[in-house]
């Protein structure tokens, strides 16, 4: 039986060994979420930030604020986002582009993800439709298949106002995904509602 | 002929999304080096007997040594002063936290520099809020190891009215103390008392100093009254 996650970062205060296990258990999932939103190699090395930032930080863990996976989430999107805030720093041309919500950044990587992948025009009007915040959640737990409780530590958010945000996104990304299955279905979805 | 999607509402409405997420697996030699960069700073951290500070942001000319992976651990301490700032433990010099004293300088292609941008009054004048204040109070429960610091405003340069304000910063060094982020040395050290000028960035909402990154590097320094005037000016 393997210890949990809790009982590993404990223990890993006064045994710093015992942190790398962590990041055998979480590092693929980590890297996986960063390669999402940025380069490869980038992610390789924002990677080993996030790793390095959650071992200095461990014993400031605190359990009331969620899992610790989501906490481990949480400190790569701070990585992240102050790595995507650092390159619009260094391409903006005026105050006012640097100054610009920051999930707008995440957003911009993510539609490329998805002109990539040739989605479907709904499925990104769905995701374009949602406010920054929520998109975020939504792709936490869609794409990083972390739990509402795990996503709202991720974004510091309490894990009801999570699951309000979750049932939000849903409904809009199904109303755009219902639109491009049919009129019945689009019925059927507004039916339910 | 394209088969219709049956839509089921009984099913989380972003599956299609869902679909999208396939990248790489990281690679054997990416999670070694991540070992390798834990191994050092549990070395660190166990020669000096305490937890190390923790870590901000680098500039990304520090984000090549992780090419290198388990290689890494190999880098002396000497090159390692410039390859990455994690895998060095230097000493802080003699800073004294009566709030005066100067700082080291930072920026670009100094030892001591992990700083993306070199202090001076141009790059002080890009900075979304700056103020004049004396430190009230230090909680170690900021965010991911900062401090939570909170600040009784003198004067407000730029980007806010309140009279006392409370921001995440990096720990503050003291003499002798190991220092695993460079860009601590290029921050002033702090105690209750000490009066400073600070300035950072907003976070992902434009005006909201929760979360706002307060800029070490030179861009938050110790007060004197004619850096004070210059701010003034520049910010004005």
């Amino acid at each position: 039986v393997r210890d949990s996650d809790e009982r590993v970062l404990a223990a890993s205060v006064s045994d710093s060994a015992r942190f790398g296990a962590l990041v055998d258990r979480h590092g693929p999932a980590l890297h996986a979420y960063l390669a999402r939103r940025v380069r490869v190699d980038v992610a390789d090395d924002l990677l080993a930030e996030t790793w390095l930032a959650a071992f200095t930080s461990r014993t400031r863990y605190d359990r009331r604020r969620g899992p610790v996976r989501g906490w481990l989430f949480g400190v790569a999107r701070y990585t992240l986002m102050a790595h995507l805030r650092q390159q619009r720093c260094a391409s903006a041309e005026t105050a006012a582009a640097r100054s610009g919500p920051v999930l707008d950044e995440e957003w911009a990587a993510v539609d490329a993800r998805l002109d990539a992948a040739a989605a479907s025009s709904d499925l990104r009007a769905g995701l374009a439709a949602l406010s920054p915040a929520d998109r975020e959640l939504l792709l936490l737990v869609s794409w990083e298949q972390l739990s509402p409780i795990e996503a709202a530590a991720v974004q510091g958010i309490p894990a009801g106002t999570a699951r309000s945000r979750l049932h939000r996104a849903r409904r809009v990304m199904r109303d755009h995904l219902a639109t491009e299955a049919g009129p019945d279905a689009a019925r059927s979805s507004r039916s339910s509602q | 002929m394209t088969r219709p999607r049956v839509f089921d509402t009984s099913r989380a409405a972003w599956e299609p999304l869902a679909s999208l997420r396939d990248v790489p697996p990281v690679e054997e030699e990416v999670l070694a080096g991540v070992h390798a960069v834990i191994g050092r700073a549990a070395a660190v951290e166990r020669a000096a007997g305490t937890t190390p500070r923790p870590v901000r942001r680098r500039s990304p000319r520090h984000r090549t040594w992780l090419a290198a992976g388990a290689l890494a651990a190999t880098i002396t301490a000497a090159a390692a002063v410039v390859a990455s700032p994690w895998s060095v433990q230097t000493t802080a010099p003699d800073v004294v936290a009566t709030g005066t004293g100067p700082l080291p300088e930072g920026g670009p292609g100094t030892a001591v520099g992990s700083c993306a941008y070199e202090y001076n009054l141009s790059a002080l004048d890009e900075r979304a809020f700056a103020f004049d204040a004396t430190v009230t109070a230090i909680d170690s429960g900021g965010l991911f190891g900062t401090n939570q610091v909170t600040f009784q405003v003198h004067e407000w340069f730029r980007g806010g009215t309140e009279p006392v304000v409370t921001l995440d910063m990096i720990p503050p060094v003291e003499p002798g103390d190991a220092v695993s982020d460079s860009r601590q040395l290029t921050s002033p050290s702090y105690t209750v008392g000490t009066r400073l000028l600070v300035s950072g960035e907003f976070p992902q909402e434009e005006t909201s100093l929760q979360e706002a990154t307060v800029w070490g590097c030179g861009f938050t320094r110790y007060y004197d009254p004619t850096t004070a005037d210059a701010w003034r000016t520049a910010l004005d």
